[in-house]
Formats: structure tokens, C-alpha cells, sequence
């Protein structure tokens, strides 16, 4: 080294090098996940704060509202400091902490839809809830609707709790009803199907003017999911070693929505111009089949006419309707310290005044019996009260969602069908094969 | 031998300083593209063979499995060919058209940098909010389409609800923001070339398709060129407007795209392994284009310089 100016070049080299190295492992720390209790803001009076971080989805009131109860349990009490970070849409929240948790860190207790309960299970990302759920600390899960507690439940562990709950809701037009001579909604699925007949109004040209339905463009399936159950039908089991996309109820009940599209009686819209909604609410289609999510939307906007609410008619295995929306979990990566701290936190969100004040805000339900007698004047509304009828008959099974393979397999067999007339029973059949074949990459396969 | 050795090392204290300071220069970007490119794409090529879902510590090694299933993926095949279909589509509409404006544009007009601009604005203007834009323009019944169909009474055709229109209507929107790109460069290109080739057509009696057949072409060949190959690789990777006219329906994959099925894959359905073998596939070929494109180029390019 005779000359010293190669030698500061080296090390201006050197230097540039490691700020950038800097700079790449700076960001890498999960964003305030694991703020150590010793540099948290310091605590006014005696003991440490115990600082939690909570993600959740959902935009607009049923986001704000959670943001909402952190900051009202954070009022609450002294001990715990949880700050709400809003991450998108269910799958950018998974996403996200899929990418966190691979990092090595992520926030303590989540939102999470119902697509990625039982991959994140098995690769041992959720906690389970089960200590915490019959602890001193406990949740009294007894007046918990229908089979909701089971969604979660894997391996004699439950790993994934009810939040924000949707039921199904049928929509109909009440003068389209009195117009057809109809007395009130469909009671069975059946006389759905022949209501949607007669709903249905076309002019001289033969073009129609009302549909008697209009189909949720997209998600479809989760609707239908309601009616093959309650008519008696299976789409998986819940280890998917038998998988029945093609048992004959469900050609029988994807026939029946077909039959209804070839007549005109029935339209499966495009996003596009406002979906099924903006039929209904135009009074373009007489019934949707949808959940309490536009119901704010609807009563205030729909033009023309009333809109009502019902549930779900029943078929032969009376009522089984598949819920929707999500649940909250506690992540694995919750160092040991913290982890009565995040359950606290998780038992304050599900407690019957969160749940009511959640309902009213969101539109989502008051789930449980307590978060209903909490919600005590919400539901003194008729509509409010109609909704929450079909509580009772949640079937807590997410199978169909969970499993990538049986999910797009269904998905792409009722679509073709759909937009493209395909015969259905060799649309499913052809569903039944591809998801037999696919579930064999799951890391779940059987 | 000795002798070379010799030089080599005296060669290399003399430059040493240079090369350090070429280090100095070179180490910041190199660095920033060993993590962020080379490295997931080695990192990519290794996970293509196996099974994982970004979460288990454990990746299960399963040879070319993933490339053999891939070939016999109905929707790898589907999304490819949409993918193609898209992007050749929009390099040669687009440019076409793009060409067209330029040659407009490059006549002495008043306001000439006005229609400059305007035709640039739809390149800057953001995906998503274009996408949105034309997801109602195209609607039958609420767009201003339906004007046009109702005059003629006629049904329009419901684009994002068909299974052969719903590509298409992804392809005009990635057309409209191409050709204001293009265009730009084109004009660029136009502006030049040397009057004086001009001149003397016009004074050889020239005919203007000949001038523009013998004259323009042959010297834009470069730009011409250049941008076919860079907006053939840009339009492969269309992603954000699937994403937001149709999410690859209304019958999935009927109008999913190469970039866009990958992203499902992987983040949705947790196939690691699986899009990795993918991504690969992308890889190998976007390079195999590049390369043969770059290589018979020289035959019917003539770059001036």
C-alpha cells in the first residue's frame, strides 16, 4: 500500500459495501413485531407494557372497527399496547404473513380469512388456542353457533377462532314478489328455483327486462356450497381422502342453477357493471343470494322498489349454510412471554361487547348468544334479527376453500358450466379427476 | 511462460488502482443485484425442484417433477398461449399504430408538442386506475358503448364475460398504453433522421410511400427494432391488468396470463416448488427470444454509428 489513495478507494469501496449491506438487513426486522419489552415507550407507572402488533383486512367500517376496538382495549387497561396495521385484502394478509413468518417474524395475533387455516396449521404457523381457550383465562364457547368451533380444529387442537362471521342472506324485491303473485321468499330450494321462473319478466321481443337472480360473479360457489349441502350433498371430506366435486347432488343442484341461466331466468353477471348487486339494486334481478356484506348498500340505495332480507331456503337436509367472512389466530412466532398477552388481547376482540359493537359497525354478525343480548337493540331491527336467524345453522367447514386442488377444480368445472354451457356432469367429473390428481401436491395430501 | 506471468503482474500493479476504483464504482449496483436478482434466480432454479410452501423448514427434494407435471398442466399451456397471444398482439398493433402517430406527429403542426404530450399521458397514467376505466367504457350496458349498441339496437358484446372476448379486452387496454410509449420513441427517431435524405428523394421525384418505404423505414430500423424486443419482453409480463379487469375469468385460466397464474400459484396456492419450475420455464424462455432476436437483428438492422 505505497500509495494511500488506493487505499482510500478500498475503503470507500468497503464502506459504500457495507451501507448497503446495512441497508439491505435493516428492513428486515419484522416492522415493530418484535419490539423487545425493554425499549418499549416507557410505561408511565410501574411494570413493563408488553407491546403487541395485530393485522387485519377488511376495508372501509369493517376495518375501521377493528382498529376501533384496539384502540378501546388499549384504553382498557395499562398492561398491553397492541397497534392494528391494516394489510389489504385476505389474501394480501396472507400473503404478507406468509412472507413475515418465513422472515422469522410477524405480528402476534392476525386476522385470517378461510382459505389458509389448514396450510398455515400444518406448517406450524398458528398457535394452538386450545390451552388458552379452557384456561382460567378461558372463553365460554358453549353458546357458540352451529359447528363454528370445528372450523378451526385440527389434530384435537383448535388453531383458528371466529371473528367476523357472515351468514348467508337472500335479497328479494318485495313488489317483484306481490307483482308475481308470490307470498314471501323461498322457503325450500325448490320453490327458489320456480320463483326465479316466475320473477323472471321479458318483453314483447323476448328480451329480459328482470332476471329472477342474479349470481354472485366470482364466488358463486360459496353460495351454492349452501344449497348442495342442505340438499344433502358432500364436495370433500375434511382430509380429503373423498372428494365428491361429482356426487349426484351436486350435479343435481349446479343442473338446477343452470337451467335457470338457459332460460334467461337467471343471469351469472360480470364484475364489471357492478356484479349482482348493482342488478338487484337496479332492480334488474328480483332475488341475489348473498351475505350481510352490501346490506347497508342495499337498503339505502336500491331504486325503486324494497328491498327485503331472508335466509337461505332449506332442502331435504333442512338448513346448512356455509359461513363466510374470518376468524383471528395467534401466530407461533409470539415469543413465550407475550403469549398471555396476545390471548388476553384475542378474548377482548371476541367478547360479547366487541362482537356487538363489531356487528353494528361492520354488518358482520353478533355471533355468539351473549354478542347477541349485547347487541340487544341492533337486533330489536326485523332485518338485523332475519340475518342472525341463520346463525343456528352455520356448518363450520371450510374444506372446499382450504384445499387449493378441490377449491380451483370446483371453481373452474361451475364457471365453464356457467359461461360456457358445459354439460355438468362431465364438467364435474372432469373436476373430480383434476382435484384427486392436484391433491397430491397439497402438503396436506392425504 | 515467465515472461507472460511477468506481464500480467506488472500489468496488474499498474492497474491496480484502476481496478479498484472501478470496484468502488461497480460494487454498490453489483451487490444490489446479486441479492435482489441473481441470487432468487439460482435460488429459484434450486426450488423448482422441489416441494415446498415457504413455511415448512423442510423443502422435499422431487427431481423434475414439477417440469414434468408442468407439461402436462392444461393451464400452464393456456396461460402460455395467452400470454403470447397478448403480447404479440400488442408489439404489433400497438407499434403499428404507434408508428402511424409518430409520422402524424412529426409534421410541422401547430400545437405539435400539445399532441406530444397527450399521446404520452396514457404510458404515465397508472395501470390500475386505465384498467378500471376501461372495465366501464367496455360494459354493455353502462358504458358509453352502449350508446353505439343501442343506436344500431343492437346487443353489445359483454367482453369481460366472455371466455374469447376477455383476453382481448385486456389486450386493447395494454395497447392503449403501449402505443403513447412507442410513439414518443418513434417520434424521437423521425425527428433524426437527416433532412438532407429527404431533400434529395424530393428532388429525384420520389413518391412519398417511397420515400417513407426506402427512407424512413430502413433508417428507424434500430428504434423499430429496440422497441419490439423490449415491449415484446415488457408485455410478457402483464400482470396488474389481469389482476384488475378479470382476475383470469370469467372461466379460469381463459384469461390469465403467464406473470399472473405464477403469482396465484405461489401466493395463493403456496406452491413454491411448483411456480418456481414456473418462473424457469419464463426465464429460459424470455432469454432464448432475447438472444435470437439480438442475433439475426444484425441482418436487417443498420445501426448508423
Amino acid at each position: 500500500m505505497k500509495n494511500p489513495r488506493s487505499l482510500i478507494t478500498l475503503l470507500a469501496a468497503l464502506v459504500v459495501m457495507l451501507l448497503i449491506t446495512a441497508g439491505c438487513t435493516a428492513p428486515a426486522a419484522p416492522a415493530g413485531g418484535e419490539a423487545a419489552p425493554s425499549e418499549a415507550s416507557a410505561p408511565a407507572e410501574g411494570g413493563e407494557v408488553i407491546e403487541l402488533t395485530y393485522w387485519h383486512t377488511n376495508p372501509g367500517p369493517a376495518g375501521d372497527a377493528q382498529d376501533e376496538l384496539v384502540d378501546m382495549f388499549n384504553e382498557s387497561q395499562d398492561a398491553i399496547q397492541v397497534s392494528s396495521e391494516f394489510q389489504g385484502g385476505y389474501g394480501d394478509l396472507a400473503t404478507n404473513l406468509l412472507t413475515a413468518f418465513a422472515a422469522g417474524g410477524g405480528p402476534e395475533v392476525s386476522q385470517l380469512g378461510t382459505f389458509e387455516i389448514r396450510e398455515f396449521w400444518k406448517s406450524g404457523v398458528l398457535e394452538d388456542l386450545t390451552p388458552y381457550l379452557n384456561g382460567d383465562n378461558g372463553i365460554d364457547t358453549s353458546d357458540w353457533p352451529g359447528t363454528m368451533l370445528d372450523a378451526g380444529k385440527f389434530d384435537d387442537g383448535i388453531y383458528w377462532l371466529p371473528f367476523n362471521v357472515a351468514v348467508p342472506v337472500l335479497y328479494y324485491n318485495k313488489e317483484a314478489f306481490e307483482e308475481a303473485g308470490i307470498d314471501g321468499p323461498p322457503e325450500t330450494w325448490d320453490e327458489f328455483f320456480e320463483d326465479a321462473r316466475k320473477l323472471t319478466v321479458k318483453d314483447d321481443s323476448g328480451n329480459v327486462t328482470r332476471y329472477g337472480v342474479a349470481y354472485i360473479p366470482g364466488w358463486f360457489s360459496w353460495a351454492m356450497q349452501s344449497a348442495i349441502w342442505s340438499e344433502g350433498g358432500e364436495l370433500t371430506n375434511k382430509d380429503y381422502t373423498n372428494i365428491t366435486l361429482n356426487d349426484p347432488v351436486v350435479v343435481e343442484v349446479v343442473s338446477k342453477f343452470k337451467e335457470l341461466l338457459d332460460e334467461g331466468a337467471a343471469i351469472y353477471p360480470d364484475q364489471a357493471s357492478g356484479g349482482h348487486r348493482g342488478m338487484f339494486m337496479n332492480g334488474q334481478a328480483a332475488m341475489i343470494l348473498d351475505s350481510p356484506g352490501p346490506f347497508g348498500d342495499i337498503m339505502e340505495n336500491s331504486q325503486g322498489f324494497t328491498p327485503m332480507v331472508a335466509n337461505y331456503p332449506a332442502g331435504k337436509a333442512g338448513k346448512v349454510y356455509n359461513p363466510g367472512g374470518g376468524g383471528i389466530v395467534m401466530l407461533t412466532v409470539t415469543p413465550d412471554d407475550k403469549k398471555d398477552a396476545a390471548w388476553t388481547f384475542m378474548k377482548y376482540m371476541l367478547s360479547p361487547e366487541s362482537l356487538a359493537y363489531y356487528a353494528e359497525r361492520s354488518g358482520y354478525t353478533a355471533f355468539t348468544g351473549a354478542a347477541q343480548e349485547a347487541a340487544g337493540d341492533l337486533l330489536q331491527d326485523e332485518r338485523y334479527a332475519t340475518i342472525h336467524a341463520a346463525l343456528p345453522y352455520l356448518r363450520g367447514d371450510f374444506s372446499v376453500n382450504m384445499s387449493p386442488a378441490v377449491r380451483t377444480a370446483f371453481d373452474e368445472a361451475w364457471q365453464k358450466v356457467f359461461v360456457e354451457g358445459a354439460d355438468v356432469q362431465q364438467a364435474l367429473d372432469e373436476a373430480q379427476a383434476k382435484a384427486e390428481e392436484n391433491i397430491k401436491d397439497e402438503t396436506f395430501a392425504p | 511462460m515467465s515472461v507472460n506471468m511477468h506481464r500480467i503482474r506488472t500489468s496488474w500493479h499498474k492497474n491496480r488502482r484502476e481496478w479498484l476504483t472501478f470496484l468502488a464504482f461497480v460494487a454498490p449496483n453489483f451487490i444490489i443485484f446479486a441479492v435482489f436478482t441473481y441470487w432468487p434466480i439460482i435460488y429459484s432454479f434450486y426450488l423448482s425442484f422441489v416441494r415446498w410452501n415457504f413455511l415448512t423448514p423442510n423443502k422435499q427434494v422431487v427431481g423434475i417433477r414439477n417440469y414434468a407435471r408442468l407439461m402436462q398442466d392444461d393451464n400452464f399451456w393456456e396461460v402460455l398461449g395467452n400470454t403470447l397471444v397478448y403480447a404479440v398482439s400488442v408489439v404489433l398493433i400497438a407499434q403499428g399504430l404507434a408508428f402511424l402517430l409518430a409520422l402524424l406527429l412529426n409534421r410541422r403542426v401547430k400545437g405539435q408538442p400539445f399532441f406530444r404530450t397527450v399521446s404520452f399521458t396514457p404510458h404515465i397514467t397508472t395501470t390500475a386506475a386505465a384498467a378500471l376505466v376501461f372495465v366501464l367504457l367496455l360494459d354493455p350496458k353502462l358504458g358509453p358503448l352502449s350508446h353505439v349498441y343501442n343506436f344500431f339496437s343492437i346487443q353489445g358484446p359483454r367482453f369481460l364475460a366472455s371466455t374469447t372476448l376477455a383476453i382481448w379486452a385486456i389486450i386493447i387496454v395494454g395497447i392503449w398504453k403501449e402505443i403513447g410509449f412507442a410513439s414518443v420513441f418513434f417520434l424521437a427517431g423521425l425527428q433524426g433522421i437527416n433532412q438532407e435524405y429527404y431533400e434529395a428523394a424530393r428532388v429525384d421525384g420520389a413518391r412519398p410511400f417511397a420515400i417513407l418505404r426506402h427512407i424512413t423505414v430502413p433508417l428507424m430500423a434500430p428504434v423499430i427494432f429496440f422497441l419490439m424486443v423490449s415491449g415484446f419482453i415488457q408485455a410478457t409480463k402483464v400482470f396488474d391488468l389481469v389482476a384488475i379487469m378479470t382476475e383470469g375469468g370469467p372461466v379460469y385460466p381463459s384469461s390469465s396470463t403467464y406473470a399472473y397464474h405464477l403469482y396465484q400459484l405461489a401466493f395463493r396456492n403456496f406452491r413454491a416448488g411448483y411456480a418456481s419450475a414456473f418462473a424457469i420455464i419464463f426465464f429460459i424462455g424470455v432469454m432464448t427470444v432475447t438472444l435470437f432476436q439480438l442475433r439475426y437483428s444484425k441482418r436487417w438492422v443498420d445501426y448508423e454509428e
